[in-house]
């Protein structure tokens, strides 16, 4: 059978590879190679997105097993299914976008950023197709180079300080994971997720569960990131790159929000019921990254620092849906349980998906913003709607899906959640409900009252132009999706509903 | 490859058994030799010798054949044929690694010594080949007296190595402070020896070990110092905190190649030796084995912590790679104290990545020292635009060096925290995990010089090609290792336990 | 499955054709005004066909409620685990008399708004078609609520009916003008979408709630009587899981429809252009909230009554009878013709709750039907008053006007404002088709209270403690009503004197004329409508006209809750007992006595120009000014709200940025300066460390140098045969010492001092020394180290053994 998968990881690595030997002078065939091979792997993921779902979204399918370190009976083990596969497309999609993108953009040292920008996607599709634990950390731990390059060399006036800490935030919680990750290997002699799963690590060992449990949701924690994990983002975000805020934001993020849901739920059931049911440590985490990233969010003035803070409270909403499910853990021989831990994790899946769309499409509205004005401060603007009316439009949508207005995308992903929530923790739902509410005030309040209402200040945007087709070109893909979506989520829904259906069904 | 039958050797198959100490031994003298008839010559008809490269080629092939000869050794497992000396695959697996890192050491230090001193690269190249030679024989020595005597050679070579351009004023300040510091703690390690002696009346170390098992508890109390002081030796050996002081001051004013050579030989020979004699001598099943082990711990604990601390303070790239490899030594020991086969297996896994990595890192240094003659951080700012390939290069060897995946580091690292957990020692894990990110704290200072600070001067720097040579070759066994460690952990792992069983 | 055909499964395309023309407009047709406008009205023109077929098929059929309800088309749509949830068409009664309704005002309203927004603005302004975009979305969203088959789409249309209204107002003015209470439409906007927003959290965990228990949240299984007896007899947080979800759902009907406490967005939406008030008011979104609570009604019936009775009142229909009351209050002393009606919609709409909450159902329906009738003729007829008002105004002073409507900028003191009813007067004669329009609407406005209270007398079943039986007197929500029908009576009364019997009070009064008849038209035709709907609901038992017409309302409406047969049993079974007949004569008598007092005050002698208002004067003559001035404050409830939640949470919100991140540059808030304190912390410590390393080894080894030096020229001079081990030990450690010492005071000291001097100078750059850069110090700690390392591990033995 064809490889399909490895294909997919290696295509944008071979197009990296490629784009080294090119000559950094010749600007423009680099910019083409990036697209280029970033567009087919897009297709190719849209391909094997369309295959799972045909074969069933349920089980692993394309699986490619072989032996990597025999030593330790480390596998170069990919597969995809429900779950992966709609990750994968956002992967693939959101880089394309920010490379067609930066084409127009990124002016200097054109050769490396496009190299590094494929190497990135290469290990970020990894994360999100390794079914084997040391593939996934190695994965994990190769995207955060790039990416710190990228805020490094590309970055704003603060890039130092913010590509030092998001790169050593980041190590710390990724060398507590790799321990952990050991431990599993030393308790289930395995290192493939699904079968350390059915094995239960540390089952019955409570203490070194624990320790183990918590390890890995740090990690997770950190990346996703939760509070109180979270500071390293509204500083990376506000100095990284625009394509860069993109990614990190859209795909970066998600990868802890993956792994909460592949690694940590299904190999530490009981800890994790234990943490959100006997000990609820984690709804709180879920219900405060929600609620204080909203209120934070409601008292930003740098444009990108404010959807960084939205995208804290977005996430805490995947940590809800994973606690949602993890709660009911034992109860789910009843249909109506089932169905709700189902749909909490629905919830959580979604909104990683639409998060990754909604929020790339704030922060490329942001960079283009930028790129025009030279500031982020929402202070200085005003009255923009009739100058940039397309711009206006395009906003109106993505901020008000990123409100989780209902009948666009970002809308299901809360629902789900809390429909998950409000029967297992009725307290937990009614408190993550305000988040909603905040975001909701901070977007309309902040960025539509003060960007686009009142008053425009002639003599200093009367030059301000509108949309290029170019921008247009990246942003309306995602606004189609959003509004796509928010009608008919049944494409997404079942994708991930049967992925999670079975993820519970299989749990002891 | 020979095969042993019956318990005697034959001379033949004895000399054999030696063929690499041999190789490099000849091919020290025979350089030697050739230094006086060219010198002489010269002195007829006095053409200078600056571009004079065969002496670095001889030495090349003294090393590559010896390498040869060890690796034509590989499978054979004489422990206890031979009195003083064993040849297994322990053994051979650090003379592998000893030579090959000696090898590249000879490859880079071309350019760096033809532009310093033309006309005693011979001596120069002469002295690596007696440089590797103990450290064959501290491999493969059983016996304390040979160790000692191997590692007494070790440091006179080293001593003079260090002070080899003798009109630096630091060179020699070095080697002086160097030969000060080694010649006592040496004697230190003598003064154990004797105690051993004394007290077992033997200097193998399995006989050491019979006699141990035999009375009891009786020596302990005496046998400690003894274990003390030669541990101390060991320790100096290997740049264990307290008696690594030698290390920067030596490191610094060593030249460049030589300190490349200080910062991986003297490591592989001094863990091999610490193992054997540990595991062979003191087998941990001994009541105060566990004396040693709690040492050993509070020694690698102190060494990574400060090695890092104090490396994340470094201005100067050569004395924060001291500091950083002071650091990997107290990786190492956790391998030690764990004193399993994977103990075993993990240092001898972690020496390997540690020689690539460590000395990808000094090519990358010297290549930039040969064209700026600096070694200050803040003058690698802008390297990754005026030398794109040296400074990735550069790039790799440090994430190999802090341990980030897909690099070598990452495997050493990994499978000597595998081990450690297996043996539960978490705590000890724990700082290890916080050292690894202090590590990254001080790579980071590079890494941001290179790459996100803007060059001073934009001019590019080339690099020469034996240079690119040696960078490539340890950069490509950095990814090699990295990517596919299988056939290096096979290999480790079928080394280590043979002579543990014995 | 076979897909037969059925007329009805048309009413799926209703939303539909507003939907695609807001998406034509915004995407193509923004540039062009007129192609703009006529797509919208020709879609809302085609919906409203649909409409039209759906709704007689409906009355033909016909179909009933619950499993009689109609419902097509499912498409897969949701999924969660096991269970599907479709997307289809459901209509029943309730949504049928919604579907001939809605569409027609909607129509009227466009129709309207293209004579009423002028935009003579230079350029071609992209307000223009945007505005009518957002309308065609904001009634595509209201005919969603109707027709859709499950409360999730329901709550998605209504979601975007509240986007609609904040985008209509936001977005409206750019200049930020304070109006009447200093309130810009933005902010009106702002505060009308948070609010509803509430509502809508409130209504989704109820929805989410629902979700869970039933398994879906489609009509026919959420409402079918075995779900509803499971849900009321589940427990959930010490009550039915059926009392928390009616709770939570009404907790949204409440804010959209504005019921108290959240009825504040809706006063301040008067900022915005009258035909969006229209909308707002009275055609869609207030009356979808109040649709929320007909849709789910079976769920209200089977919520438990206990927990959630005040004083023997249904917790909803005493919240609609407490906004009924207040509202209507607090309508009486409003001078701004929309703003009165504002707060008049507050009260209709909660005696809608009121009723639907004591179980009138088809009262409540009606009542809502005809409200939304009511209002928009009234809404429109005040929209054309301002007009002429704002014409008269043009014509007597030489004043250029911005384009829009009520827009001038700062007013001081008795500033002109078209919307003041005090400046009107007269308008009568001058407006005259305005005048009949209105006349009708008012009248109608007046009537329907009664006919809702009258609801007491018609029905078996009221709902709360008791029956009808027992004596109506003691119930406090009767007497609310009842009051607040008067009032209702006598603010019409008094709005209808003000603006057009008299003389004309201002210049602007006097110089008023009709408006154009792209404005009248649609008065007119709802003037009609509204005559003529009326007899449908009357009650049959109303005096005098009661029974004329057999009351079919109540049938077709009924029979959505299987009330329908009741009426026409009762009528059969002849005339009513006396004591119920009290409540309905109760009601008239108020209702008349607040149209006879409103004569009494206002038209009998109609207000001469300049004077005070009168029910202010009389309130100030009987010391009730603070009375006064809280009720033209509404009651300073939105102050308090503002004071409190708004302020409160900006303030909150700032803090936790402050501890979070801090705020301005370089200072770092407390949980990001952990963070980095940890980080610095490490630096610190290896600067310590290396300090250490360094120097204070060194000052050790300093303090021990002579010590050592001496214990070296003992073991020096000592015999070493005589001494032990230890002391031997010593010997050697410390002779190495001294040939160091002595060799480096020789060669190296000086050596490496100008040594180091030198390359200083020469090399420049190396400044530090190396380490220390003296090895004797380094020796002695290894001395030092190795002694104590003997030492410890001989105290570890003297513990062990």
């Amino acid at each position: 059978m064809f490889p399909i998968l490895s294909v997919t990881l290696f295509v944008p690595l071979a197009g990296a590879l490629l784009i080294m030997v090119i000559p950094s002078e010749d600007v423009k065939t680099i910019r083409r190679v990036g697209v280029a091979f970033a567009f087919a792997t897009l297709v190719l993921a849209a391909i094997i997105w369309i295959g799972v779902m045909q074969w069933g979204a349920g089980e692993m399918r394309y699986e490619e097993n072989y032996p990597w370190i025999p030593a330790f009976n480390i596998h170069f083990h990919l597969g995809v299914d429900g779950l992966s596969a709609p990750m994968v497309f956002l992967t693939t999609l959101l880089t394309t976008l920010s490379l067609f993108y930066s084409a127009r953009t990124i002016e200097e040292r054109v050769k490396e950023y496009y190299w590094l920008f494929l190497v990135m996607e290469t290990s970020l599709l990894g994360a999100f197709l390794s079914l084997d634990l040391v593939m996934f950390y190695v994965f994990w731990e190769i995207q955060l180079l790039p990416m710190f390059l990228l805020i490094g060399v590309w970055g704003g006036e603060k890039r130092l300080y913010a590509a030092r800490k998001f790169f050593i935030y980041a190590m710390v919680g990724s060398v507590v994971m790799l321990l952990a990750i050991i431990g599993v290997y030393l308790q289930t002699g395995t290192f493939n997720i699904i079968e350390a799963a059915a094995a239960q690590p540390f089952y019955g060992n409570f203490t070194w569960a624990g320790i183990a449990f918590w390890a890995f949701f740090v990690a997770f924690a950190i990346r996703t990131p939760s509070v109180p994990f979270h500071t390293w983002l509204p500083d990376a975000h506000t100095e990284a790159p625009t394509a860069g805020s993109v990614i990190l934001s859209g795909v970066l993020l998600q990868v802890g929000a993956y792994g909460l849901i592949r690694v940590a739920l299904p190999l530490f059931p009981e800890q994790f019921q234990y943490f959100v049911w006997d000990a609820p440590v984690i709804p709180v985490i879920g219900v405060a990254s929600i609620v204080y990233g909203a209120m934070v969010c409601m008292a930003q003035w740098d444009l990108k620092r404010l959807i960084a803070y939205s995208s804290v409270a977005h996430l805490g909403y995947v940590t809800l849906g994973v606690c949602a499910a993890a709660g009911s853990f034992g109860l789910l021989d009843t249909p109506m349980n089932l169905n709700a831990a189902v749909s909490g994790l629905n919830g959580a899946a979604f909104q990683m998906f639409s998060h990754g769309v909604i929020t790339g499409g704030l922060f490329f509205l942001a960079g283009m913003l930028y790129e025009r004005t030279q500031t982020r401060d929402l202070g200085d603007f005003g009255g923009l709607a009739r100058q940039i009316p397309h711009y206006y439009g395009i906003t109106l949508v993505i901020a008000f899906a990123a409100l989780g207005l209902p009948g666009l995308a970002g809308f299901w992903g809360e629902f789900f959640v809390f429909r998950g929530t409000v029967h297992a923790m009725p307290i937990v739902a009614f408190a993550g409900i305000l988040g909603i509410l905040f975001i909701a005030v901070c977007m309309l309040w902040k960025i539509l009252q003060h960007l686009f209402l009142g008053e425009l200040d002639e003599e200093k945007w009367s030059g301000l132009t509108d949309v290029a087709w170019w921008e247009k070109l990246t942003l309306w893909p995602l606004v189609l999706i959003i509004v796509f979506l928010g009608l008919y989520p049944a494409p997404l829904l079942d994708s991930f509903n049967a992925a999670m259906t079975t993820l519970l069904q299989t749990l002891p | 490859m020979i095969f042993f039958e019956g318990s005697t050797l034959t001379l033949a198959q004895t000399l054999w058994l030696l063929a690499p100490e041999i190789v490099l031994l000849a091919t020290g003298l025979l350089l030697l030799a050739l230094h006086a008839l060219r010198s002489r010559q010269e002195q007829e008809q006095d053409q200078d010798q600056e571009n004079e490269r065969w002496p670095v080629y001889v030495a090349l092939g003294g090393f590559v054949a010896a390498l040869g000869a060890a690796v034509s050794l590989w499978g054979c497992n004489t422990q206890g044929l031979l009195a003083a000396f064993s040849c297994d695959p322990f053994a051979l697996t650090s003379k592998i690694v000893a030579l090959g890192g000696m090898g590249i050491v000879a490859l880079m230090s071309d350019d760096y010594i033809r532009a310093r001193r033309p006309r005693r690269q011979a001596e120069f190249y002469a002295l690596l080949l007696f440089c590797s030679l103990p450290m064959c024989l501290m491999a493969s020595a059983t016996d304390l007296i040979l160790i000692f005597l191997a590692f007494e050679f070790l440091n006179i070579t080293s001593y003079i190595l260090t002070g080899y351009l003798r009109d630096d004023v630091r060179s020699v300040e070095a080697a002086i402070k160097y030969f000060l510091y080694g010649s006592t703690l040496s004697v230190v390690m003598l003064f154990g020896v004797s105690w051993f002696y004394g007290l077992t009346g033997a200097t193998d170390l399995r006989t050491i070990a019979a006699v141990l098992i035999d009375a009891e508890n009786v020596l302990r109390p005496t046998l400690l110092p003894a274990l003390i002081f030669v541990l101390v030796g060991l320790a100096y050996r290997v740049g264990a905190v307290p008696f690594h002081q030698w290390a920067p001051d030596a490191y610094e004013g060593a030249p460049t190649p030589v300190a490349a050579f200080l910062s991986v030989g003297p490591k592989v020979a001094g863990f091999t030796v610490i193992l054997r004699l540990l595991l062979t001598a003191l087998p941990v099943d001994l009541v105060l084995a566990l004396d040693w082990r709690t040492l050993l711990i509070a020694i690698s604990v102190l060494t990574m912590t400060l090695g890092n601390l104090v490396a994340l303070w470094q201005d100067n790239i050569k004395r924060l790679l001291a500091y950083a490899s002071i650091a990997q030594t107290g990786y190492i020991l956790i391998g030690v104290v764990i004193a399993s086969p994977r103990g075993v297996t993990a240092v001898l896994l972690y020496l390997i990545t540690y020689v690539a990595t460590n000395l990808g890192v000094f090519a990358a240094v010297i290549a930039f020292s040969n064209q700026t003659g600096s070694d200050e951080i803040e003058d690698y700012a802008g390297l990754g635009k005026r030398a794109p390939l040296l400074a990735m290069g550069l790039f790799i060897c440090l994430l190999s060096l802090v341990g980030i995946p897909l690099t070598a580091g990452f495997v050493g690292k990994g499978y000597l925290f595998l081990a450690a957990i297996e043996e539960g020692l978490l705590w000890m894990l724990v700082i290890g995990a916080v050292n690894h990110v202090i590590s990254l704290a001080y790579c980071w200072k590079v890494i941001r010089a290179m790459y996100l600070v803007p060059a001073q001067e934009e001019e590019p720097i080339s690099t020469s090609p034996m240079l690119a040579v040696s960078l490539g070759i340890t950069v490509a066994g950095v990814l090699f290792i990295g990517v596919f460690p299988g056939p290096f952990i096979a290999l480790v792992q079928a080394a280590a336990p043979l002579f543990l069983g014995g | 499955m076979v897909f037969n055909f059925n007329l009805l499964d048309l009413a799926c395309f209703i939303p539909l054709f507003p939907l695609l023309a807001f998406v034509a407009v915004s995407l193509y047709a923004h540039r062009d005004r007129k192609l703009s406008h006529s797509l919208v009205i020709g879609g809302m023109l085609v919906a409203l066909l649909l409409a039209q077929i759906v709704f007689w098929r409906a009355v033909t059929l016909p179909v009933g409620g619950g499993g009689r309800a109609y419902e097509s088309v499912n498409v897969h749509w949701l999924v969660a685990g096991e269970e599907r949830l479709t997307l289809g068409v459901y209509v029943d009664p309730a949504a049928a008399v919604m579907l001939f309704i809605v569409p027609l005002l909607c129509l009227t309203i466009f129709i309207y708004s293209v004579g009423y927004m002028p935009f003579d603005a230079p350029q071609v302004d992209p307000r223009y078609s945007r505005f009518f975009a957002y309308l065609s979305l904001f009634a595509a969203g209201m005919l969603g609520i109707v027709v859709f088959n499950n409360l999730l789409a329901f709550f998605i249309s209504w979601e975007i009916m509240g986007t609609c209204a904040y985008l209509l107002l936001g977005s409206w003015r750019e200049k930020a003008c304070p109006g009447f209470d200093e309130i810009t439409p933005r902010e009106a906007g702002l505060k009308a979408f948070v609010v509803t927003k509430i509502g809508a959290l409130f209504f989704m965990l109820g929805l989410a709630l629902l979700y869970t228990e039933v398994g879906s949240l489609a009509y026919r299984d959420i409402f079918n009587p075995e779900t509803l007896k499971r849900l009321a007899s589940t427990p959930f947080l010490g009550t039915s899981t059926a009392t928390v979800i009616a709770l939570l759902l009404f907790g949204g009907a409440a804010a959209q429809s504005a019921q108290f406490p959240l009825h504040v967005w809706l006063p301040d939406t008067t900022e915005g252009p009258t035909p969006v008030l229209a909308m707002i008011h009275a055609a869609t979104m207030a009356s979808a909230g109040a649709f929320l609570v007909v849709r789910a009604y079976p769920l209200f019936q089977a919520a438990e009554v206990g927990v959630w009775a005040i004083g023997g009142v249904p917790f909803v229909a005493f919240v609609g009878a407490v906004t009924a009351l207040g509202a209507s209050l607090i309508a009486v002393v409003q001078h701004d013709v929309k703003g009165m009606f504002a707060c008049s919609t507050i009260s209709q709409l909660g005696y809608v709750i009121a009723a639907l909450g004591i179980g009138a159902y088809t009262a409540g329906v009606f009542h809502l039907v005809m409200h939304a009738f009511c209002k928009t003729l009234l809404f429109l007829g005040a929209g054309s008053v301002i007009r002429g008002m704002e014409r008269g105004r043009q014509q007597t002073h030489a004043y250029e006007f911005e384009e829009q409507e009520d827009a001038e900028g700062e007013r001081e003191e008795r500033s002109f404002d078209p919307r003041d009813m005090i400046d009107m007067g007269g308008l009568r004669w001058r407006m005259p088709r305005t005048f009949w329009a209105f006349l009708v609407g008012g009248a109608a406005l007046s009537i329907l209270p009664l006919i809702t209270i009258s609801f007491w007398s018609t029905s078996e079943r009221v709902q709360g403690v008791g029956v009808a039986s027992v004596n109506v007197l003691s119930r406090p929500d009767f007497w609310m009503l009842i009051v607040a029908a008067g009032l209702t009576a006598f603010y019409t009364a008094r709005q209808l004197f003000m603006i057009f019997a008299g003389p004309p009070r201002t210049g602007a009064a006097t110089h008023t004329r009709e408006s154009a008849p792209s404005l009248t038209r649609p008065l007119v035709i709802l003037a009609v409508f509204v005559v003529c709907l009326f007899w449908l609901g009357i009650p049959a038992d109303f005096p005098l006209i009661g029974g004329l017409i057999p009351n079919w309302f109540h049938d077709f409406v009924g029979s959505a809750i299987g009330a329908g047969a009741q009426s026409t049993a009762r009528l059969s079974g002849g005339g009513i007992a006396a004591h119920l007949q009290f409540p309905l004569m109760m009601g008239l008598a108020f209702a008349l006595g607040g149209l006879l007092v409103g004569w009494l005050v206002y038209g009998l002698k109609p207000m001469r120009a300049g004077e005070m208002d009168r029910l202010e004067a009389g309130m100030r003559k009987l010391h009730l000014g603070w009375l006064h001035t809280g009720l033209r404050k509404r009651l300073y409830i939105d102050w308090v709200y503002r004071k409190t939640f708004v302020d409160g949470s900006i303030w909150l919100a700032d803090a936790l940025d402050r501890f979070d991140c801090g705020r301005e540059e370089g200072a770092r808030g407390v949980l990001d300066g952990l963070v980095n304190g940890v980080g610095s912390a490490g630096m610190v410590l290896s600067d310590a460390v290396a300090w250490f390393d360094t120097r204070v080894l060194d000052a050790l080894v300093n303090r021990l140098a002579w010590v050592f030096g001496g214990l070296s020229n003992v073991a020096g001079w000592g015999d070493v045969h005589m001494m032990d081990a230890s002391v031997n030990w010593m010997g050697v450690a410390a002779r190495q010492v001294s040939t160091g010492l002595e060799f480096f005071d020789l060669r190296v000291i000086d050596g490496v001092v100008n040594g180091i001097g030198k390359t200083v100078r020469s090399l420049g750059g190396w400044i530090r020394p190396i380490q220390t850069g003296r090895v004797q110090r380094y020796l002695l700690i290894a001395v030092v180290t190795i002694l104590a390392l003997v030492l410890t591990f001989f105290m570890i033995l003297q513990l062990n053994i």
